[in-house]
């Protein structure tokens, strides 16, 4: 499974760090809400982008279809998981043993798992309509990555969605703002942003932005991706 | 897409040792001195903002925060308040009329319990400027958040029931569950914690009417 880190792992990463410097050492290490939360989001986030990439892959590889249904992608992401979260606390000189809070977060997502990666429904799978979209990786100026994700029907997009790949601070909304045809609506995140042509857009905390593609025909997505792209380049700008 | 206006009403209760020591008490008489202790009696709420919204910022947040995948929920509300106002459907369809009511059909609970988890998110990010930790699956607060190291506890509850005694009455009885999480989380922990108990009431497509209940540990 390809699984690289975002600006929302790094988050909830930190917020273990933060939660293990704000307790007694000797305390009990598996019933900590503060660890077991940050945890349960990154073992998630994990399995959605399974979900992704073996979308990704049944379409591309019938016979690789059959193999998928025998993983055990939970516990994968989970080993992931824990090797990345490991990895950062050791080079913070923080010790947890997160056998216990894995074991809290596998009884809680085997049914969710299923439905996440498809096993919960075979037929899906077989008639190739997954449910999770799939993102295509776009270049952005000043060397930002994103995936650009079409979600809706593949001949009736409901909204494009955007997100970077690319780990950065903050957002230069500064800039959007200087842009004539945008008005920045809101004090704090969601920030609603009334772009051209009565085009809406959702810029959220985790950087990805949101635009509603409802009844729009293809010339005028076309357009709506374009929009978005020039958005994305000025929110992303240092 | 058109605007949604939500009236925030809020209140902070401050989870003095005293309450803790109630709210986890086995005895029942401790238990009803802490509801006592918590009630709107003592706490009322006080109008705090307005919050204008494009729908699809309500849209997009309904994804974030709602448990289930939940298809265009602002539709639902939208029929739900034609049959309210005479809404005429073709002759000869058959209405499911059996579970209708003198305020017209009834509303798709899905729909109305995502919408409050959605406004719930969009508020503990718009007033607390709090960003998602996670969002429990069948489980336990609707979702947690962090801002500058405290850590929020969200919970949401919704409706569509004509006064906002209904929707109070219910943010009411979650305090417990709530006021219990904390003190169970401030165990074993020493960050800062709060409580978010957000009760939504729809009044209509384009009115919606928040109540904050702010547990401090």
């Amino acid at each position: 499974m390809k699984y690289e880190m975002t600006r929302d792992d790094l988050y909830a990463i930190n917020q273990i760090a933060e939660s293990l410097n704000s307790r007694n050492a000797s305390d009990d290490d598996s019933s900590d809400y503060y660890i077991y939360w940050p945890l349960l989001e990154l073992v998630k986030t994990a399995l959605t982008e399974s979900a992704r990439d073996k979308s990704q892959v049944v379409q591309s590889d019938p016979i690789r279809r059959e193999v998928l249904h025998d993983e055990d992608e939970l516990g994968e992401a989970i080993r992931i998981v824990a090797d990345r979260v490991n990895q950062y606390l050791r080079d913070l000189d923080l010790k947890v043993d997160l056998e216990l809070y894995f074991d809290w977060i596998k009884k809680k997502l085997e049914w969710p798992a299923k439905t996440i990666t498809g096993k919960g429904d075979l037929l899906r799978i077989e008639k190739e309509q997954l449910s999770v979209a799939t993102g295509l990786v776009i270049n952005l100026s000043h060397g930002i990555q994103a995936d650009l994700t079409k979600i809706g029907m593949a001949d009736s997009v409901e909204g494009l969605y955007l997100k970077p790949k690319t780990l950065s601070d903050r957002l230069n909304l500064d800039a959007l703002r200087s842009r004539g045809d945008c008005e920045v609506v809101g004090n704090w995140y969601p920030y609603d942003v009334q772009g051209p042509n009565g085009l809406a857009f959702v810029v959220d905390d985790d950087h990805s932005i949101f635009v509603s593609t409802r009844g729009m025909d293809e010339i005028t997505q076309a357009e709506c991706q374009t929009v978005l792209i020039e958005i994305a380049n000025m929110l992303f700008a240092t | 897409m058109s605007t949604i206006s939500i009236d925030v009403r809020s209140r902070t209760i401050p989870l003095s040792k005293s309450l803790k020591s109630q709210v986890l008490s086995p005895r029942s008489e401790m238990l009803e001195r802490f509801k006592k202790d918590i009630s709107l009696a003592y706490h009322p709420y006080s109008p705090h903002t307005i919050v204008d919204v494009d729908e699809v910022v309500i849209e997009r947040m309904v994804a974030k925060f709602s448990e289930r995948v939940i298809y265009r929920p602002l539709d639902d509300i939208r029929y739900w308040d034609w049959t309210r106002k005479g809404l005429n459907i073709e002759p000869g369809y058959p209405p499911f009329y059996y579970s209708s009511t003198k305020d017209g059909l009834p509303v798709n609970a899905t729909a109305v319990g995502g919408l409050g988890e959605g406004v719930a998110g969009l508020l503990a990010q718009r007033i607390y400027k709090a960003r998602k930790v996670t969002r429990p699956y069948l489980d336990y607060p609707d979702a947690v958040m962090e801002c500058g190291g405290v850590i929020y506890l969200v919970e949401a509850k919704a409706t569509t029931v004509e006064n906002d005694t209904g929707i109070r009455a219910t943010a009411q009885k979650e305090l417990v569950e709530m006021a219990r999480l904390m003190v169970s989380c401030e165990v074993l922990n020493h960050r800062r914690v709060r409580g978010l108990v957000v009760g939504t009431r729809i009044v209509d497509p384009s009115n919606y009417r928040s109540y904050i209940t702010e547990l401090v540990a």
